[in-house]
């Protein structure tokens, strides 16, 4: 039992981190219909970024900024000097982000080399603490990672159900063509938008290396389970992130607690029953598929 | 004059085929460290032609397939590791890339367009997890080593030679069946659900069976090359169905021309080459073969079949000269990346 | 006067067991979008080989209810049947199985493909040989034949290499109906043939529709009365989703409600025509309009 409460933490807390990477991708698919295959690459690469600022300057929160900094800009680069390249083809988009998985991946590679590198957390945030439950001893770190994600989940849900920029992103999602007829500038929202995506999926990055620590590989996995989390939730749906979120993250955790041999696989079976039961995703809309 | 031409245009296919043809068997022949490229060459060709009948033809482009290649591949050592002949080994390795298909296909076909690729991605990876977790039955990272090689009368596959021939000649078969697929009803009826599928089920098609075949299909042949696969690396390990094997498979079809079927042959060649060549004199070839295909994706959506038939095209026309009155009747350039866009 | 919510026809034609089952019918057809009714308890019934039209202004639910007909939209209430069957709850290839044929107000056709590969696919749509994958589409010498008849009949035979972006537009809305006439349907749904054309191609799609045969029964949808004029016999009234009024097409064309939507004035004079519905037409023994 104890051992379950622990899980289910991990749990909670790998969810903050998918989330905050199925949330950017799931907002830039749903306003610009790009599938942004980067995602885990630009998650790896904030991790990495972080690692260097961090090692630089000896202050974690300055490692996170630059991380999130960078991947925006990052974003914003890809946005305004790929993207208009192609046509607005969904699939040629695709593909070109799937190309530059390979770019980013070769360039990690040269610079940070295939070890495994690890980001301590500054003071108190690296120590553990023994819960007043049952005498866990848990680290704050993760608390720290859970307690920032639903913050952002927080401010992101604040940001487009509460201000004017947040409706027009929605409207976005909703019909695109008809936020662009009403005069405004949809250069600009679909900039912002994946300014916003990749800059959280940096933010993740960091977030992410106490929990699934930082090498090659991870961004294979985390695109993995960030996609597994935009097909249960449905795709477009902020909502969706968070519940596919917290599923994904879940079956994940208890499934390599309890089940390591296939593991990888059962956290899959939340997937396969969201197609057979409700292809559009559990929160999604019924659109023409 | 215009019926001379007209002939050389019919021509001009088949000979360019012959004369790639007769290139890929000298170095395949040769025993050279060439031969062993060019047998990874066809060895993933066989499994990009398939994913080019399904995603070129028929609009849905599996991130997936390397998944069944592995299983193809897995199916072979696993079999052997329990015991079973060469043979016999093969026939498991196809039932349960098959089966397989089949039962992942339920799951697939009920979705199109990006949820696609990323179902099939999904699938993908879980094969790959099973490769990578299941030790007991897998050997977990370390793969699976094949040593007993199957026989076809007195040839043995064990023989280098041997196994290159074999290779070459599955896979003109399946060059043979695709191109015959492609030029089917079936084939066709792929060509229209990726042109307009609405219009296609006001016609009586159902396109759920449709894709559900060609997801088949497609697997298929992906196992068909991972069984060659192991037996000519001798070895399949959890590397074969990562991510970037995936990745590498959509790279050929789209670099080589979408939508045709020696198109996926050709890109197989540029990708080898990049992974086994260009590797030894450039350590950041993956970044150079990322933007080499990024500048596919923007200016050549067609791939090199595309350019070699705009080639094709500008050659024709300045031979037959601007004198000639009635111009063929075809756009003089493709128009946006193949029939993809909206 | 009688813009009354849509009824269905006064008693159904009496029960003869010699009297085939109507060719279409719907009952009490209605579907939302959101708050919406596009389409609101509208009752039809269609006699085999009838000429039948819709019309409405746009906006109307005409394409809506088209595409409840066709099966690509579920109603929220209400039944569709064809031919006496109930198919409310199948997929459009299920129809198009059972003799549903449909065109598309905005030409959907299969771009990428030349017309001869468009007419192919139509012809090879409800036979087994679909799914043939060993055998070239070319070799099925049958098939091919009747995709150039065709092309010919409706004077297509000589574009069969060219792709749509190389036709008119006119070429184009008959390709449109060749490719529904290719599966032999027994219903036939044209969802505004003569959309976007001439006057002069609109001539080309009424003769067009006049040619087709007698035993196939057509519904059309049209905004635009000339058209129906020359092919429907008995018309029905879509306004707001609503079904307005049905009778014979001279009937419905002096009706004065009809009038109104059309024509915007009060034209009070009360013609004849207000009251209760008529009932449908036996199926007329002569061919096309009047």
């Amino acid at each position: 039992m104890t051992e379950f409460i622990v899980q289910t933490i991990n749990g909670f807390t790998l969810a903050g981190v998918i989330f905050l990477v199925s949330s950017g991708f799931t907002l830039i698919f749903g306003v610009m219909r790009v599938t942004s295959l980067m995602h885990g690459a630009v998650f790896l690469l904030g991790g990495y970024v972080a690692y260097s600022v961090i090692s630089g300057t000896h202050h974690f929160f300055w490692g996170l900024a630059a991380a999130t900094v960078a991947m925006g800009a990052l974003g914003l680069l890809v946005e305004r000097a790929l993207l208009p390249l192609l046509r607005h083809s969904e699939m040629a988009e695709l593909l070109a982000t799937l190309g530059l998985v390979y770019v980013i991946d070769d360039v990690c590679l040269a610079i940070w080399g295939g070890n495994p590198l690890n980001i301590t957390l500054p003071g108190v945030l690296g120590d553990s603490s023994t819960l007043p439950f049952r005498g866990i001893v848990y680290p704050n770190g993760r608390f720290f990672i859970l307690g920032v994600s639903v913050a952002v989940a927080v401010a992101l849900y604040v940001l487009l159900h509460r201000t004017r920029v947040g409706a027009i992103i929605r409207a976005g999602v909703d019909d695109r063509d008809m936020v662009s007829a009403l005069g405004i500038n949809v250069r600009v929202v679909f900039s912002a938008v994946f300014v916003l995506g990749t800059a959280l999926a940096g933010f993740a990055g960091v977030l992410g290396v106490p929990v699934v620590g930082l090498a090659p590989g991870n961004d294979t996995t985390i695109l993995l389970l960030a996609l597994a989390v935009v097909v249960i939730g449905g795709l477009g749906s902020y909502g969706g992130a968070i519940l596919g979120s917290v599923i994904i993250a879940l079956a994940d955790t208890y499934g390599t607690a309890y089940f390591p041999a296939v593991s990888y696989s059962v956290l899959f079976i939340p997937l396969v029953v969201v197609l057979l039961v409700r292809p559009q995703g559990l929160l999604g809309r019924r659109a023409t598929v | 004059m215009r019926r001379v031409l007209a002939g050389c245009d019919l021509a001009a296919a088949p000979a360019g085929g012959l004369a790639a043809l007769a290139v890929i068997m000298y170095f395949l022949l040769s025993g050279t460290y060439l031969a062993t490229v060019f047998e990874d060459v066809l060895i993933f060709a066989i499994a990009a032609m398939g994913l080019d009948f399904l995603g070129g033809y028929g609009g849905l482009v599996s991130l997936g397939q390397a998944g069944f290649l592995g299983l193809g591949a897995y199916g072979v050592g696993v079999a052997e590791t329990r015991g079973f002949g060469p043979w016999a080994a093969v026939g498991i390795a196809v039932g349960v890339v098959i089966g397989a298909a089949l039962v992942t296909g339920v799951v697939a076909v009920r979705v199109s367009g990006i949820t696609y690729v990323i179902i099939t991605l999904a699938i993908g990876q879980i094969l790959w997890g099973l490769s990578y977790q299941w030790t007991s039955l897998t050997g977990g990272d370390n793969g699976i080593p094949v040593t007993t090689m199957p026989s076809i009368g007195p040839f043995s596959l064990s023989d280098q030679q041997t196994i290159r021939v074999v290779t070459l000649i599955v896979f003109l078969v399946v060059f043979g069946l695709l191109m015959l697929m492609v030029r089917s009803p079936f084939g066709l009826s792929l060509q229209g659900m990726k042109s307009n599928e609405r219009r296609l089920r006001a016609l009586g098609y159902q396109t759920a069976v449709q894709r559900y075949l060609g997801y088949a299909v497609a697997s298929f042949f992906a196992g068909v090359a991972g069984i060659l696969y192991v037996f000519a690396n001798l070895l399949v390990s959890p590397s074969t169905l990562e991510f970037s094997q995936d990745g590498y498979l959509v790279l050929m079809v789209v670099l080589g021309g979408l939508g045709t079927i020696w198109g996926p042959v050709l890109g197989s060649v540029v990708i080898v080459l990049f992974q086994q060549e260009v590797s030894l004199y450039v350590s950041r070839w993956q970044t150079l073969m990322g933007v080499v295909f990024i500048a596919a994706v923007i200016y050549t959506p067609d791939g090199i079949a595309g350019l070699l038939k705009a080639a094709h095209r500008v050659l024709h026309r300045a031979a037959t000269g601007a004198a000639e009155a009635a111009a063929p009747r075809e756009p003089a350039v493709p128009a946006a990346s193949g029939g993809e866009a909206r | 006067m009688t813009t009354g919510a849509g009824g269905a026809p006064a008693a159904s034609t009496p029960p003869a067991t010699s009297t085939p089952p109507p060719a279409l019918e719907i009952t009490g057809l209605s579907r939302r979008f959101g708050g919406l009714f596009a389409v609101r308890d509208v009752s039809l019934s269609v006699p085999p080989g009838a000429r039948f039209g819709v019309i409405g202004p746009n906006g109307a639910g005409k394409t809506t209810l088209f595409n409840l007909l066709s099966g690509e939209l579920r109603p929220a209430s209400g039944t569709v049947r064809l031919h006496g069957r109930d198919v409310t709850r199948l997929s459009p290839p299920r129809r198009a199985a059972l003799g549903l044929g449909r065109t598309f107000q905005i030409t959907r056709l299969f771009a990428d493909l030349t017309v001869r590969e468009n007419l192919t696919l139509a012809v090879h749509g409800l036979s087994r040989s679909r799914l043939q994958m060993l055998r070239p589409w070319r070799s099925y010498r049958k098939e091919q034949r009747r995709a150039e008849e065709l092309a010919d009949s409706f004077g297509l035979g000589g574009r069969l290499r060219h792709k749509p972006r190389e036709l008119s537009h006119g070429e184009l809305r008959e390709l449109e109906v060749l490719l529904a006439l290719a599966a032999e349907p027994t219903v036939l749904l044209l969802d505004e043939p003569a959309a976007g054309l001439s006057p002069a191609e609109r001539v080309g799609i009424q003769n067009l529709i006049t040619r087709l045969p007698e035993s196939l029964t057509v519904v059309v949808i049209e905004h635009d009365m000339n058209v129906l004029r020359e092919v429907a016999d008995w018309l029905a009234v879509l306004h707001v989703g609503q079904l307005v009024t049905q009778g014979g097409t001279a009937d419905v064309q002096r009706h004065p409600a009809v009038r109104e939507l059309y024509l915007g004035s009060g034209s009070a004079a009360g013609e004849a025509g207000a009251g209760t519905l008529p009932t449908p037409p036996t199926p007329p023994t002569t061919a096309g309009g009047q």
